[in-house]
Protein backbone atom coordinates (compact mmCIF):
# COMPACT_ATOMS: atom_id res chain seq x y z
CA UNK A 1 0.00 0.00 0.00
CA UNK A 2 2.87 1.93 0.93
CA UNK A 3 3.93 2.92 -2.57
CA UNK A 4 0.74 4.37 -3.30
CA UNK A 5 1.13 7.32 -1.20
CA UNK A 6 2.61 10.45 -2.46
CA UNK A 7 5.98 10.69 -0.75
CA UNK A 8 6.97 14.20 -2.09
CA UNK A 9 3.84 15.95 -0.61
CA UNK A 10 5.47 18.12 1.40
CA UNK A 11 6.72 19.92 -1.45
CA UNK A 12 5.37 22.67 -2.91
CA UNK A 13 3.12 22.46 -5.75
CA UNK A 14 2.09 18.74 -5.02
CA UNK A 15 -1.01 20.32 -3.21
CA UNK A 16 -2.17 22.02 -6.16
CA UNK A 17 -1.69 18.67 -8.19
CA UNK A 18 -3.95 17.20 -5.68
CA UNK A 19 -6.63 19.37 -6.38
CA UNK A 20 -6.34 19.37 -10.32
CA UNK A 21 -6.30 15.74 -9.58
CA UNK A 22 -9.16 15.72 -7.55
CA UNK A 23 -11.04 17.99 -10.18
CA UNK A 24 -10.10 15.78 -12.96
CA UNK A 25 -11.45 12.73 -11.21
CA UNK A 26 -14.95 14.82 -11.02
CA UNK A 27 -14.84 16.14 -14.75
CA UNK A 28 -14.25 12.37 -15.61
CA UNK A 29 -16.83 11.11 -13.59
CA UNK A 30 -19.47 13.86 -14.75
CA UNK A 31 -18.52 13.28 -18.45
CA UNK A 32 -19.12 9.39 -18.88
CA UNK A 33 -22.53 10.10 -16.51
CA UNK A 34 -23.59 12.42 -19.32
CA UNK A 35 -23.22 10.02 -21.87
CA UNK A 36 -25.91 8.04 -20.62
CA UNK A 37 -24.52 4.66 -21.56
CA UNK A 38 -27.07 1.82 -19.83
CA UNK A 39 -24.02 0.74 -17.80
CA UNK A 40 -23.36 4.30 -16.32
CA UNK A 41 -26.86 4.81 -14.38
CA UNK A 42 -27.01 5.71 -10.31
CA UNK A 43 -26.35 2.95 -9.16
CA UNK A 44 -22.92 3.30 -10.90
CA UNK A 45 -21.87 6.43 -10.09
CA UNK A 46 -22.58 5.86 -6.10
CA UNK A 47 -20.43 2.66 -6.31
CA UNK A 48 -17.37 4.31 -8.37
CA UNK A 49 -17.88 7.94 -6.67
CA UNK A 50 -16.12 6.97 -3.31
CA UNK A 51 -13.16 4.68 -5.27
CA UNK A 52 -12.46 7.95 -6.94
CA UNK A 53 -12.55 10.08 -3.31
CA UNK A 54 -10.22 7.52 -2.01
CA UNK A 55 -7.85 7.47 -4.72
CA UNK A 56 -7.00 10.87 -4.31
CA UNK A 57 -7.20 10.60 -0.24
CA UNK A 58 -4.54 7.95 -0.21
CA UNK A 59 -2.43 10.00 -2.50
CA UNK A 60 -2.82 13.61 -1.90
CA UNK A 61 -4.36 13.82 1.40
CA UNK A 62 -7.90 15.21 2.83
CA UNK A 63 -8.20 18.41 1.33
CA UNK A 64 -8.06 17.43 -2.16
CA UNK A 65 -10.77 13.98 -1.17
CA UNK A 66 -13.06 17.10 0.48
CA UNK A 67 -12.85 19.01 -2.75
CA UNK A 68 -13.79 15.86 -4.72
CA UNK A 69 -16.48 14.67 -2.57
CA UNK A 70 -17.62 18.07 -2.92
CA UNK A 71 -17.25 18.33 -6.76
CA UNK A 72 -18.81 14.69 -6.92
CA UNK A 73 -22.07 15.73 -5.09
CA UNK A 74 -22.67 18.79 -7.57
CA UNK A 75 -22.16 16.58 -10.74
CA UNK A 76 -24.51 14.00 -9.16
CA UNK A 77 -27.14 16.82 -8.48
CA UNK A 78 -26.32 17.96 -11.98
CA UNK A 79 -26.66 14.83 -13.96
CA UNK A 80 -29.26 12.64 -12.13
CA UNK A 81 -31.53 14.24 -10.12
CA UNK A 82 -34.19 15.44 -12.04
CA UNK A 83 -34.24 18.24 -14.16
CA UNK A 84 -31.25 15.99 -15.68
CA UNK A 85 -28.36 18.61 -16.65
CA UNK A 86 -29.21 20.97 -14.19
CA UNK A 87 -29.28 22.21 -10.68
CA UNK A 88 -31.45 21.33 -8.33
CA UNK A 89 -32.53 20.89 -4.87
CA UNK A 90 -32.44 16.66 -4.52
CA UNK A 91 -35.75 15.11 -3.28
CA UNK A 92 -35.73 12.27 -0.63
CA UNK A 93 -34.30 9.53 -2.26
CA UNK A 94 -31.34 11.07 -3.85
CA UNK A 95 -31.13 13.22 -1.06
CA UNK A 96 -30.83 9.75 1.18
CA UNK A 97 -28.00 8.42 -0.99
CA UNK A 98 -26.14 11.50 -1.49
CA UNK A 99 -25.86 11.74 2.43
CA UNK A 100 -24.79 7.79 2.79
CA UNK A 101 -22.30 8.10 0.04
CA UNK A 102 -20.64 11.14 1.75
CA UNK A 103 -20.52 9.41 4.69
CA UNK A 104 -19.32 6.31 3.40
CA UNK A 105 -16.66 8.75 1.65
CA UNK A 106 -16.07 11.06 4.34
CA UNK A 107 -15.27 7.70 6.95
CA UNK A 108 -12.83 6.33 4.62
CA UNK A 109 -10.98 9.24 3.93
CA UNK A 110 -10.53 9.85 7.54
CA UNK A 111 -9.08 5.95 8.20
CA UNK A 112 -7.26 6.15 4.76
CA UNK A 113 -5.84 9.85 6.27
CA UNK A 114 -4.58 8.39 9.47
CA UNK A 115 -3.00 5.56 7.49
CA UNK A 116 -1.17 7.88 5.07
CA UNK A 117 0.36 9.89 8.21
CA UNK A 118 1.66 6.29 9.46
CA UNK A 119 2.76 5.34 6.29
CA UNK A 120 4.60 9.23 5.72
CA UNK A 121 5.67 9.10 9.35
CA UNK A 122 7.36 5.38 9.52
CA UNK A 123 9.13 6.25 6.00
CA UNK A 124 10.21 9.48 7.77
CA UNK A 125 11.66 8.06 11.21
CA UNK A 126 13.33 5.16 8.50
CA UNK A 127 14.84 7.78 6.51
CA UNK A 128 16.14 9.78 9.58
CA UNK A 129 17.68 6.04 11.40
CA UNK A 130 19.17 5.23 7.76
CA UNK A 131 21.27 8.58 8.00
CA UNK A 132 21.70 8.38 12.41
CA UNK A 133 22.93 4.74 11.92
CA UNK A 134 25.31 5.69 8.94
CA UNK A 135 26.76 8.28 10.67
CA UNK A 136 27.52 5.99 13.82
CA UNK A 137 28.91 4.03 12.20
CA UNK A 138 31.12 5.88 9.82
CA UNK A 139 32.26 8.02 13.15
CA UNK A 140 33.03 4.56 14.74
CA UNK A 141 34.91 3.72 12.21
CA UNK A 142 36.91 6.62 12.21
CA UNK A 143 37.94 6.89 15.44
CA UNK A 144 40.04 3.87 15.63
CA UNK A 145 42.62 5.58 13.45
CA UNK A 146 43.32 8.62 16.07
CA UNK A 147 43.19 6.30 18.50
CA UNK A 148 45.81 3.77 17.45
CA UNK A 149 47.53 6.53 16.82
CA UNK A 150 47.61 8.37 20.63
CA UNK A 151 48.55 4.51 21.82
CA UNK A 152 51.29 4.49 19.93
CA UNK A 153 52.99 8.00 20.38
CA UNK A 154 52.02 7.57 24.07
CA UNK A 155 53.92 4.14 24.89
CA UNK A 156 56.81 5.86 22.91
CA UNK A 157 56.98 8.86 24.78
CA UNK A 158 56.85 7.01 27.62
CA UNK A 159 59.66 4.64 27.31
CA UNK A 160 61.89 7.80 27.05
CA UNK A 161 64.24 6.55 24.22
CA UNK A 162 63.68 9.16 21.64
CA UNK A 163 66.06 11.97 19.96
CA UNK A 164 64.94 15.63 21.29
CA UNK A 165 63.44 16.32 17.85
CA UNK A 166 61.38 13.12 17.80
CA UNK A 167 60.32 13.48 21.40
CA UNK A 168 58.50 16.42 20.65
CA UNK A 169 57.15 15.55 16.96
CA UNK A 170 55.69 12.61 19.18
CA UNK A 171 54.35 15.69 21.26
CA UNK A 172 52.45 17.40 18.14
CA UNK A 173 51.39 14.07 16.98
CA UNK A 174 49.69 13.53 20.61
CA UNK A 175 47.97 16.81 20.48
CA UNK A 176 46.53 16.48 16.61
CA UNK A 177 45.46 12.86 16.99
CA UNK A 178 43.44 14.06 20.67
CA UNK A 179 42.02 16.81 18.94
CA UNK A 180 40.74 14.81 16.00
CA UNK A 181 39.23 12.33 18.31
CA UNK A 182 37.93 15.09 20.68
CA UNK A 183 36.07 16.60 17.06
CA UNK A 184 34.92 13.09 16.58
CA UNK A 185 33.47 12.24 19.78
CA UNK A 186 31.56 15.66 20.09
CA UNK A 187 30.03 14.83 16.78
CA UNK A 188 29.08 11.63 18.24
CA UNK A 189 27.58 13.09 21.48
CA UNK A 190 25.45 15.42 19.58
CA UNK A 191 24.32 13.00 17.68
CA UNK A 192 22.79 10.92 20.58
CA UNK A 193 21.08 14.09 21.02
CA UNK A 194 18.64 12.87 17.82
CA UNK A 195 16.60 9.94 19.03
CA UNK A 196 16.96 6.90 16.87
CA UNK A 197 13.05 7.48 16.74
CA UNK A 198 13.37 10.35 14.06
CA UNK A 199 11.76 12.35 17.13
CA UNK A 200 13.30 15.95 18.23
CA UNK A 201 13.37 15.01 21.88
CA UNK A 202 14.44 19.01 22.93
CA UNK A 203 12.75 21.12 20.90
CA UNK A 204 11.10 24.36 22.40
CA UNK A 205 9.87 27.75 21.09
CA UNK A 206 13.48 29.18 19.77
CA UNK A 207 14.57 32.35 18.35
CA UNK A 208 16.63 31.72 15.20
CA UNK A 209 18.56 35.28 16.38
CA UNK A 210 19.35 33.77 19.34
CA UNK A 211 21.08 31.09 18.28
CA UNK A 212 22.48 32.69 15.63
CA UNK A 213 24.23 34.87 17.51
CA UNK A 214 25.06 32.38 19.74
CA UNK A 215 26.74 29.99 16.89
CA UNK A 216 28.81 33.25 15.42
CA UNK A 217 30.08 34.13 19.24
CA UNK A 218 31.33 30.13 19.23
CA UNK A 219 32.73 30.39 16.18
CA UNK A 220 34.69 33.96 16.81
CA UNK A 221 38.36 32.62 17.25
CA UNK A 222 37.86 31.15 13.29
CA UNK A 223 36.28 33.76 12.02
CA UNK A 224 39.07 35.91 12.76
CA UNK A 225 39.42 37.59 9.36
CA UNK A 226 36.12 37.47 8.08
CA UNK A 227 33.64 39.09 7.19
CA UNK A 228 30.04 38.02 8.76
CA UNK A 229 27.20 39.65 7.17
CA UNK A 230 24.08 38.36 8.78
CA UNK A 231 20.29 39.02 7.99
CA UNK A 232 17.91 38.48 10.45
CA UNK A 233 14.47 40.15 10.08
CA UNK A 234 13.76 41.61 13.42
CA UNK A 235 9.97 40.45 13.37
CA UNK A 236 11.07 36.57 13.01
CA UNK A 237 8.57 34.38 14.80
CA UNK A 238 9.57 31.77 17.21
CA UNK A 239 9.90 28.42 15.60
CA UNK A 240 10.08 25.00 17.16
CA UNK A 241 13.33 23.60 17.15
CA UNK A 242 16.32 21.77 19.69
CA UNK A 243 18.55 25.35 20.07
CA UNK A 244 21.30 22.80 20.62
CA UNK A 245 21.55 20.87 17.67
CA UNK A 246 20.24 24.03 15.32
CA UNK A 247 23.31 26.01 16.48
CA UNK A 248 25.73 23.05 15.84
CA UNK A 249 24.12 22.67 11.91
CA UNK A 250 25.09 26.64 11.91
CA UNK A 251 28.73 26.15 13.25
CA UNK A 252 28.98 23.27 10.94
CA UNK A 253 27.90 25.41 7.88
CA UNK A 254 29.98 28.12 8.78
CA UNK A 255 33.05 25.81 9.43
CA UNK A 256 32.41 24.76 6.15
CA UNK A 257 32.25 28.04 4.59
CA UNK A 258 35.28 29.18 5.96
CA UNK A 259 36.86 26.04 4.37
CA UNK A 260 35.79 26.44 0.79
CA UNK A 261 36.19 30.40 1.68
CA UNK A 262 39.29 30.69 -0.74
CA UNK A 263 40.25 34.06 -1.35
CA UNK A 264 36.70 35.48 -0.56
CA UNK A 265 36.25 35.95 2.86
CA UNK A 266 33.12 37.10 3.31
CA UNK A 267 30.08 34.57 4.88
CA UNK A 268 26.84 35.61 4.73
CA UNK A 269 23.91 34.53 6.49
CA UNK A 270 20.17 35.40 6.36
CA UNK A 271 16.86 33.85 7.42
CA UNK A 272 13.62 34.61 4.88
CA UNK A 273 9.83 33.69 6.51
CA UNK A 274 7.79 32.24 3.45
CA UNK A 275 4.50 31.03 2.95
CA UNK A 276 4.55 27.53 6.27
CA UNK A 277 8.21 27.94 6.41
CA UNK A 278 11.54 29.52 7.52
CA UNK A 279 14.36 29.83 5.06
CA UNK A 280 18.08 29.54 6.50
CA UNK A 281 21.26 30.26 4.05
CA UNK A 282 24.49 30.57 4.72
CA UNK A 283 26.70 31.41 1.81
CA UNK A 284 30.23 31.73 1.14
CA UNK A 285 32.21 33.68 -2.13
CA UNK A 286 34.70 30.81 -3.04
CA UNK A 287 34.70 27.99 -5.82
CA UNK A 288 31.17 26.61 -5.68
CA UNK A 289 30.24 23.04 -5.86
CA UNK A 290 29.92 20.85 -9.50
CA UNK A 291 26.99 19.82 -10.39
CA UNK A 292 27.56 16.16 -9.20
CA UNK A 293 28.35 16.98 -5.49
CA UNK A 294 25.22 19.26 -5.61
CA UNK A 295 23.70 16.50 -4.75
CA UNK A 296 25.63 14.22 -3.37
CA UNK A 297 27.29 16.50 -0.65
CA UNK A 298 24.65 15.30 2.28
CA UNK A 299 24.76 11.90 1.08
CA UNK A 300 28.78 10.76 1.46
CA UNK A 301 28.17 8.40 4.81
CA UNK A 302 25.02 6.54 2.84
CA UNK A 303 27.31 5.62 0.12
CA UNK A 304 29.34 4.17 2.39
CA UNK A 305 32.36 6.70 1.82
CA UNK A 306 32.83 7.76 4.84
CA UNK A 307 34.20 10.88 5.74
CA UNK A 308 37.85 9.76 5.88
CA UNK A 309 39.85 11.16 8.00
CA UNK A 310 41.63 13.58 5.32
CA UNK A 311 38.90 16.15 5.87
CA UNK A 312 38.68 16.06 9.14
CA UNK A 313 34.91 14.87 9.50
CA UNK A 314 33.51 17.58 7.27
CA UNK A 315 32.01 15.28 5.32
CA UNK A 316 30.26 13.84 8.25
CA UNK A 317 29.39 17.92 9.14
CA UNK A 318 27.25 17.95 6.45
CA UNK A 319 25.26 14.54 6.79
CA UNK A 320 25.02 15.55 10.50
CA UNK A 321 23.22 18.71 8.98
CA UNK A 322 20.97 16.34 6.72
CA UNK A 323 20.03 14.33 9.72
CA UNK A 324 18.99 17.12 12.04
CA UNK A 325 17.37 19.12 9.42
CA UNK A 326 14.91 16.17 8.03
CA UNK A 327 14.44 15.34 11.85
CA UNK A 328 12.93 18.70 12.23
CA UNK A 329 10.52 18.04 8.83
CA UNK A 330 12.63 20.60 7.05
CA UNK A 331 14.83 20.44 4.00
CA UNK A 332 18.65 21.13 3.08
CA UNK A 333 20.26 21.63 -0.16
CA UNK A 334 23.25 23.37 -1.41
CA UNK A 335 22.96 25.56 -4.46
CA UNK A 336 25.73 27.59 -6.71
CA UNK A 337 25.02 31.10 -6.77
CA UNK A 338 24.80 33.22 -9.63
CA UNK A 339 27.66 35.76 -7.99
CA UNK A 340 29.93 32.64 -7.42
CA UNK A 341 30.41 31.06 -4.15
CA UNK A 342 28.22 28.62 -3.07
CA UNK A 343 24.73 28.63 -0.69
CA UNK A 344 23.56 25.97 1.94
CA UNK A 345 19.62 26.63 2.52
CA UNK A 346 17.47 24.73 4.75
CA UNK A 347 14.26 24.69 6.22
CA UNK A 348 12.69 24.89 9.64
CA UNK A 349 8.61 24.66 9.41
CA UNK A 350 7.12 27.79 10.88
CA UNK A 351 4.28 27.46 13.28
CA UNK A 352 2.46 30.61 12.79
CA UNK A 353 2.65 29.92 9.48
CA UNK A 354 1.27 26.62 9.71
CA UNK A 355 -1.56 27.49 12.43
CA UNK A 356 -3.11 30.27 10.35
CA UNK A 357 -2.62 27.98 7.55
CA UNK A 358 -4.92 25.39 9.15
CA UNK A 359 -7.08 27.73 11.39
CA UNK A 360 -7.31 30.59 9.26
CA UNK A 361 -6.18 32.94 12.37
CA UNK A 362 -3.75 34.59 9.86
CA UNK A 363 -1.22 37.32 11.72
CA UNK A 364 -2.52 36.38 15.22
CA UNK A 365 0.91 36.71 16.17
CA UNK A 366 2.12 40.73 15.81
CA UNK B 1 40.48 40.97 44.05
CA UNK B 2 42.86 38.35 45.89
CA UNK B 3 43.68 38.39 49.12
CA UNK B 4 45.29 36.00 50.97
CA UNK B 5 42.90 33.19 50.25
CA UNK B 6 43.53 33.40 46.34
CA UNK B 7 43.80 29.48 46.33
CA UNK B 8 41.15 27.87 43.44
CA UNK B 9 39.75 24.73 44.90
CA UNK B 10 39.16 21.68 42.56
CA UNK B 11 36.70 19.09 42.90
CA UNK B 12 37.55 16.40 40.03
CA UNK B 13 37.63 12.69 40.68
CA UNK B 14 39.73 12.02 37.59
CA UNK B 15 43.69 12.21 38.39
CA UNK B 16 44.30 13.13 34.82
CA UNK B 17 41.67 16.03 34.29
CA UNK B 18 43.41 17.03 38.03
CA UNK B 19 46.48 16.91 36.87
CA UNK B 20 46.13 19.14 34.18
CA UNK B 21 43.47 21.67 35.81
CA UNK B 22 46.27 21.83 38.22
CA UNK B 23 49.07 22.75 35.54
CA UNK B 24 46.63 25.07 34.06
CA UNK B 25 46.06 27.02 37.43
CA UNK B 26 49.74 27.68 38.41
CA UNK B 27 50.06 28.50 34.58
CA UNK B 28 47.30 31.47 35.53
CA UNK B 29 49.54 31.72 38.76
CA UNK B 30 46.58 30.17 40.98
CA UNK B 31 47.69 28.33 44.03
CA UNK B 32 45.96 24.64 43.55
CA UNK B 33 43.61 22.99 46.02
CA UNK B 34 41.91 19.85 45.20
CA UNK B 35 39.14 17.06 46.68
CA UNK B 36 38.35 14.12 44.89
CA UNK B 37 35.03 13.62 46.20
CA UNK B 38 31.96 15.58 46.75
CA UNK B 39 32.29 15.29 50.54
CA UNK B 40 35.29 16.77 50.54
CA UNK B 41 34.59 19.47 48.36
CA UNK B 42 32.09 20.55 50.47
CA UNK B 43 34.54 20.76 53.55
CA UNK B 44 37.27 22.34 52.15
CA UNK B 45 35.44 24.98 50.56
CA UNK B 46 33.48 25.60 53.64
CA UNK B 47 36.90 25.54 56.07
CA UNK B 48 39.63 26.60 53.77
CA UNK B 49 37.58 29.69 51.83
CA UNK B 50 39.23 29.80 48.59
CA UNK B 51 38.63 32.53 46.26
CA UNK B 52 36.74 30.04 43.29
CA UNK B 53 35.74 26.44 43.16
CA UNK B 54 35.71 24.68 39.81
CA UNK B 55 33.05 21.67 40.61
CA UNK B 56 33.44 18.86 38.04
CA UNK B 57 29.32 17.40 37.69
CA UNK B 58 30.43 13.76 37.74
CA UNK B 59 31.65 12.81 41.18
CA UNK B 60 31.16 9.25 42.78
CA UNK B 61 29.55 10.40 45.38
CA UNK B 62 26.82 13.15 45.78
CA UNK B 63 25.65 14.93 42.78
CA UNK B 64 27.39 17.88 41.97
CA UNK B 65 23.60 19.78 42.57
CA UNK B 66 24.13 18.76 45.97
CA UNK B 67 27.41 19.58 46.54
CA UNK B 68 26.51 23.15 44.82
CA UNK B 69 23.37 23.42 47.19
CA UNK B 70 25.91 22.11 50.59
CA UNK B 71 28.27 24.92 49.68
CA UNK B 72 25.79 27.66 48.90
CA UNK B 73 24.05 27.20 52.65
CA UNK B 74 27.28 28.46 54.19
CA UNK B 75 29.05 30.44 51.19
CA UNK B 76 29.05 32.25 48.53
CA UNK B 77 32.28 31.86 46.84
CA UNK B 78 32.11 31.30 42.97
CA UNK B 79 31.15 28.15 41.54
CA UNK B 80 32.47 27.10 38.22
CA UNK B 81 30.87 24.18 36.95
CA UNK B 82 32.48 21.88 34.48
CA UNK B 83 30.40 19.99 32.25
CA UNK B 84 29.78 17.86 28.97
CA UNK B 85 28.09 19.22 26.00
CA UNK B 86 24.80 17.73 25.90
CA UNK B 87 23.71 18.14 29.57
CA UNK B 88 21.67 21.43 29.19
CA UNK B 89 18.89 20.29 31.75
CA UNK B 90 21.88 19.46 34.18
CA UNK B 91 23.78 22.89 33.25
CA UNK B 92 20.23 24.44 34.04
CA UNK B 93 19.82 22.61 38.07
CA UNK B 94 22.89 23.99 38.74
CA UNK B 95 22.73 27.48 37.93
CA UNK B 96 19.54 27.92 39.73
CA UNK B 97 21.26 25.51 42.85
CA UNK B 98 23.57 28.68 42.85
CA UNK B 99 26.27 27.76 40.73
CA UNK B 100 27.73 30.93 39.18
CA UNK B 101 29.21 30.11 35.42
CA UNK B 102 29.53 26.75 33.44
CA UNK B 103 32.57 25.73 31.40
CA UNK B 104 31.33 23.00 28.60
CA UNK B 105 34.48 20.26 28.35
CA UNK B 106 36.43 20.12 26.08
CA UNK B 107 37.70 23.77 26.80
CA UNK B 108 41.27 25.15 26.61
CA UNK B 109 43.43 26.37 29.51
CA UNK B 110 42.86 30.10 28.26
CA UNK B 111 39.19 29.47 28.25
CA UNK B 112 39.74 28.28 32.36
CA UNK B 113 41.26 31.28 33.40
CA UNK B 114 39.03 33.87 31.74
CA UNK B 115 35.83 32.20 33.32
CA UNK B 116 37.59 32.40 36.37
CA UNK B 117 38.86 36.56 36.17
CA UNK B 118 34.99 36.89 35.33
CA UNK B 119 33.65 35.02 38.41
CA UNK B 120 36.34 36.71 40.62
CA UNK B 121 35.22 40.07 39.33
CA UNK B 122 31.53 39.14 39.32
CA UNK B 123 32.14 38.28 43.22
CA UNK B 124 33.57 41.32 43.87
CA UNK B 125 30.96 43.48 42.50
CA UNK B 126 27.97 41.46 43.93
CA UNK B 127 29.98 41.76 47.18
CA UNK B 128 29.62 45.08 46.87
CA UNK B 129 25.60 44.82 46.84
CA UNK B 130 23.64 46.68 44.43
CA UNK B 131 25.03 48.18 41.45
CA UNK B 132 25.38 52.07 41.62
CA UNK B 133 26.53 54.91 39.80
CA UNK B 134 27.98 54.08 36.42
CA UNK B 135 29.03 50.85 34.84
CA UNK B 136 30.40 50.70 31.37
CA UNK B 137 30.73 47.42 29.93
CA UNK B 138 32.21 47.96 25.61
CA UNK B 139 30.63 51.16 24.77
CA UNK B 140 27.18 50.35 26.70
CA UNK B 141 27.12 53.20 29.99
CA UNK B 142 24.28 52.06 32.45
CA UNK B 143 24.02 54.98 35.29
CA UNK B 144 22.35 53.18 38.33
CA UNK B 145 21.30 56.32 39.73
CA UNK B 146 19.10 57.95 37.10
CA UNK B 147 18.28 55.00 35.41
CA UNK B 148 19.88 55.79 31.88
CA UNK B 149 21.78 53.86 28.88
CA UNK B 150 24.25 55.39 26.93
CA UNK B 151 25.79 53.54 23.67
CA UNK B 152 28.91 55.03 22.29
CA UNK B 153 27.45 58.18 23.56
CA UNK B 154 24.31 58.57 22.58
CA UNK B 155 21.38 58.15 24.60
CA UNK B 156 19.24 54.77 23.97
CA UNK B 157 15.66 54.96 25.52
CA UNK B 158 14.61 51.93 27.29
CA UNK B 159 11.05 50.62 28.74
CA UNK B 160 10.94 49.66 31.94
CA UNK B 161 11.43 46.07 31.65
CA UNK B 162 14.52 46.27 28.78
CA UNK B 163 15.86 48.66 31.54
CA UNK B 164 15.14 45.89 34.44
CA UNK B 165 16.68 42.98 31.83
CA UNK B 166 19.68 45.07 31.46
CA UNK B 167 20.44 45.47 34.85
CA UNK B 168 19.97 41.91 35.94
CA UNK B 169 22.33 40.98 33.50
CA UNK B 170 24.90 43.40 34.15
CA UNK B 171 24.42 42.62 37.75
CA UNK B 172 25.41 39.02 37.37
CA UNK B 173 28.37 40.21 35.82
CA UNK B 174 29.23 38.12 32.86
CA UNK B 175 27.43 34.80 34.88
CA UNK B 176 24.90 32.66 32.84
CA UNK B 177 21.49 32.85 34.04
CA UNK B 178 19.36 30.31 32.98
CA UNK B 179 15.70 31.73 31.21
CA UNK B 180 13.93 31.17 34.57
CA UNK B 181 16.24 32.78 36.57
CA UNK B 182 15.84 35.87 34.43
CA UNK B 183 12.09 36.07 34.20
CA UNK B 184 11.68 35.29 37.61
CA UNK B 185 13.75 38.59 38.60
CA UNK B 186 12.43 41.13 35.87
CA UNK B 187 8.61 39.79 35.68
CA UNK B 188 7.98 37.70 38.43
CA UNK B 189 7.36 34.30 40.26
CA UNK B 190 4.36 33.95 38.45
CA UNK B 191 6.16 34.91 35.02
CA UNK B 192 8.90 31.84 35.16
CA UNK B 193 7.31 29.81 32.59
CA UNK B 194 6.82 32.77 29.70
CA UNK B 195 9.88 32.07 28.03
CA UNK B 196 8.40 33.64 24.79
CA UNK B 197 8.48 37.37 26.91
CA UNK B 198 12.04 36.65 27.35
CA UNK B 199 12.61 36.11 24.08
CA UNK B 200 10.83 38.74 22.39
CA UNK B 201 12.57 41.51 24.53
CA UNK B 202 15.62 39.83 24.53
CA UNK B 203 15.54 41.17 20.72
CA UNK B 204 14.21 44.65 21.48
CA UNK B 205 16.74 45.04 23.73
CA UNK B 206 19.77 43.52 20.96
CA UNK B 207 18.37 46.41 18.78
CA UNK B 208 19.07 48.86 20.86
CA UNK B 209 22.16 48.37 22.71
CA UNK B 210 24.01 46.00 19.60
CA UNK B 211 25.37 47.56 16.77
CA UNK B 212 24.06 44.63 15.33
CA UNK B 213 21.25 42.34 16.66
CA UNK B 214 22.17 38.64 14.85
CA UNK B 215 25.95 39.05 15.84
CA UNK B 216 25.25 40.46 19.32
CA UNK B 217 28.79 41.37 21.17
CA UNK B 218 26.78 42.19 24.29
CA UNK B 219 23.33 39.93 24.56
CA UNK B 220 24.50 36.35 24.11
CA UNK B 221 22.65 33.31 24.31
CA UNK B 222 23.68 29.81 25.58
CA UNK B 223 21.43 27.50 23.77
CA UNK B 224 19.12 26.03 25.80
CA UNK B 225 20.23 27.23 28.89
CA UNK B 226 19.54 30.90 28.87
CA UNK B 227 21.77 34.46 28.56
CA UNK B 228 24.99 36.20 29.45
CA UNK B 229 26.12 39.42 29.28
CA UNK B 230 29.57 39.06 27.99
CA UNK B 231 31.91 41.48 29.17
CA UNK B 232 34.82 42.40 26.85
CA UNK B 233 38.06 42.34 28.63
Amino acid sequence: MAFFFDKHRHMNGSRLRGYLAGLAVVVLGTTLSITRLPVLNTAAFTAAFPLGVLTVACRFGIGPALMTTLGGVLAFDFVFVPPALAFALPGPVDGMKIALVVMTAAVATAVIERLRRQVLGARRRAEIEGVRNALLSGLSHDLRTPLHTLVGAGNALCTGRLEPGEHQAFSHLVADEAGRLQRLVTRLLELTRLGSDGVVHHASACSLEDVIGAAICRMEGQLVGFEVVTDVPSNLPAARFDPVLVEQVLVNLVENAIRYAASGRRIEIAVRQERLQLVVEVADHGPGVSAEEQDSVFQKLRRGRAARAEDGGMGLGLAFCHAVVTAHLGRIWLENRPGGGAVVRFTLPDPSASRAWQGGIAGSLS
Amino acid sequence: VSTASSAILAIEDDPHARLLLQVALRDGGYECLHATTGIEGVSLALKCDPSVVLLDVMLPDIDGVEVTRRIRERSSVPIIVISARTQEAHKIALLEAGSNDYLTKPFSAGELIARIHVALRGHAVSEMGQPAGLVTIGDVTIDFDRRSVTVAGRDVLLSPIEYRLLSVLVRANGRVLTNRQILREVWGARYAGHANYLRVYMSKLRHKIERNASQPKYLVNEPSVGYRLRVPN
